[in-house]
């Protein structure tokens, strides 16, 4: 079967090379074979642009941490009088700014602890159990370890921030925000 | 640089080949992403940096590969 | 799976009663919603009987496929051209006005052009087509070309086609008689001829009626 191309296996109609067609000839072929290598290699093209979008990801958490180290520590705030909490009790409060929801809970006479209200897995809000030593996520049946804020259960995988607390002249202060990965 | 030209189910093959190449070094990256979110969320900045390079060299490894294809004189 | 490369198919149009079966089978099947892809071209009814069963020829370069704006039609590694994708067609009918045969027909309420694939769900897997299984004359013959010329050693398969200055050269072949010198079907010069070799000399019908007979 003679052809003008030998590399080609259908003639375009005004009987020229291949090469010498116009480029949408070659991106959209009618051979099916030749269609599918086109196809794949397209295919190959939109995985680079979504390695595009994860460089460009990578580099926005990294701009992400230049901003958050460049804001200021957060300052020492009171919080609350030791004596308004009674031991096992529950007390939410605001630190560092006015919509960080955190929770306070005295495990015993002298001790406290404090957590960011986030949970680690989706930023629900958690619900803190002193009888049962847990703090509780309800959305997705998280739990806590209430002395450490350790994950024991559920979908969580990091620990609950950390909010570090220094009582003084019975007065409870917040001091800083430690954030866990482990 | 003269290209040599391949038969055409040869270059069914290196599209393949390139294809499952890129494929394996775009879900490092995804792996990679979720690691890094996962450190940052955690408060670990010392991660952050060599994965953003990782992730960099991932793409060009993939753009030089996509670049090869499409210099395979199709 | 391609189409086992030794089966090819041949139209023999001497061969056609014109029992319409192939129209029929190719109806039968739902994958075109039973409409029948293969064409059955009554010549010149009222000089002669002589009907052609019309399948795609599927052409080497099949001009359907280089005319599709919506890249529609697309050929097989073995040669044998699909018919339109339904997510791409347009029903621009632009294959319809290019192809030299008139093989694709529109078919408007399903916006979709649809003309014959050579039965690719059975021929691929070495099956006859649905016409070439119940043609009884094997006008419509599928099978190997050793076969075919020991059943028929009076005549040759040719699949070249003239059309003034273009050729074109297709997968399935048509039978001519086997002395025939030329190697190829000159299209253009059958044109302007009468349907059938012999005149009629009195239309014996008609001329009852003019006459007044009962």
């Amino acid at each position: 079967m003679r052809r003008t191309d030998p590399e080609s296996p259908t003639t375009p109609p005004d009987g020229r090379p291949l090469s010498e067609q116009p480029r949408w000839r070659k991106d959209f072929p009618i051979h099916l074979p030749e269609d599918e290598y086109v196809s794949r290699r397209d295919f190959t093209k939109f995985m680079v642009l979504t390695s595009l979008a994860f460089v460009a990801g990578q580099f926005w958490i990294l701009l992400r941490n230049a901003t958050r180290k460049a804001q200021a520590k957060p300052a020492i705030r009171p919080i609350v009088a030791v004596a308004d909490v009674p031991v096992g009790s529950v007390q939410t409060f605001q630190y560092p700014g006015p919509h960080d929801n955190c929770v306070l809970v005295r495990q015993g006479e002298s001790t406290f602890v404090a957590y960011s209200q986030v949970c680690t897995h989706l930023s629900c809000a958690v619900i803190p159990k002193p009888e049962v030593d847990r703090i509780h996520c309800p959305c997705h049946e998280g739990q806590f370890d209430l002395s450490t804020g350790r994950p024991i259960a559920g979908p969580p995988q990091r620990p609950l921030t950390r909010i570090s607390i220094e009582i003084l002249g019975g007065m409870v202060y917040a001091t800083g925000v430690n954030r866990r990965v482990v | 640089m003269k290209r040599p030209r391949f038969p055409r189910h040869e270059r069914m093959t290196i599209v393949n080949g390139i294809l499952s190449i890129v494929m394996t070094i775009v879900i490092l990256q995804l792996w990679l992403l979720t690691a890094t979110m996962n450190a940052f969320l955690g408060g670990d900045q010392s991660t952050l940096a060599p994965a953003a390079l990782a992730s960099l060299i991932c793409l060009l490894l993939n753009a030089g590969l996509l670049r090869y294809l499409y210099t395979l004189d199709r | 799976m391609p189409v086992p490369s030794d089966l090819e198919f041949f139209i023999d149009p001497n061969r056609c009663i014109g029992c319409q079966s192939c129209l029929q089978a190719c109806a039968e099947c739902d994958t075109h919603k039973g409409h029948s892809l293969i064409q059955l071209d009554v010549i010149d009814r009222a000089r002669t009987t002589q009907t052609i069963p019309l399948v795609c020829l599927h052409c080497d370069t099949p001009t359907c496929a280089e005319v599709c704006p919506a890249d529609a039609i697309k050929r097989t590694a073995d040669g044998v051209v699909q018919s339109a994708r339904k997510p791409r067609c347009i029903a621009c009918n632009n294959c319809v006005l290019a192809c030299p045969f008139g093989i694709p027909k529109m078919n408007t309420p399903m916006n979709l052009m649809m003309k014959c694939d050579m039965c690719y769900d059975r021929t691929s897997v070495g099956k006859k087509p649905m016409c070439a299984s119940v043609c009884p004359s094997q006008a419509l013959f599928f099978g190997t070309r050793e076969e075919l010329m020991k059943l028929r050693p009076h005549s040759r398969p040719i699949n070249t086609w003239q059309f003034g200055g273009q050729t074109i050269r297709t997968k399935v072949n048509v039978m001519v008689p086997a002395d025939t010198s030329q190697d190829y079907v000159d299209v253009l010069s059958g044109m302007g001829e009468q349907a059938i070799g012999n005149q009629i000399e009195e239309d014996l019908l008609l001329a009852g009626m003019s006459r007044g007979d009962d």
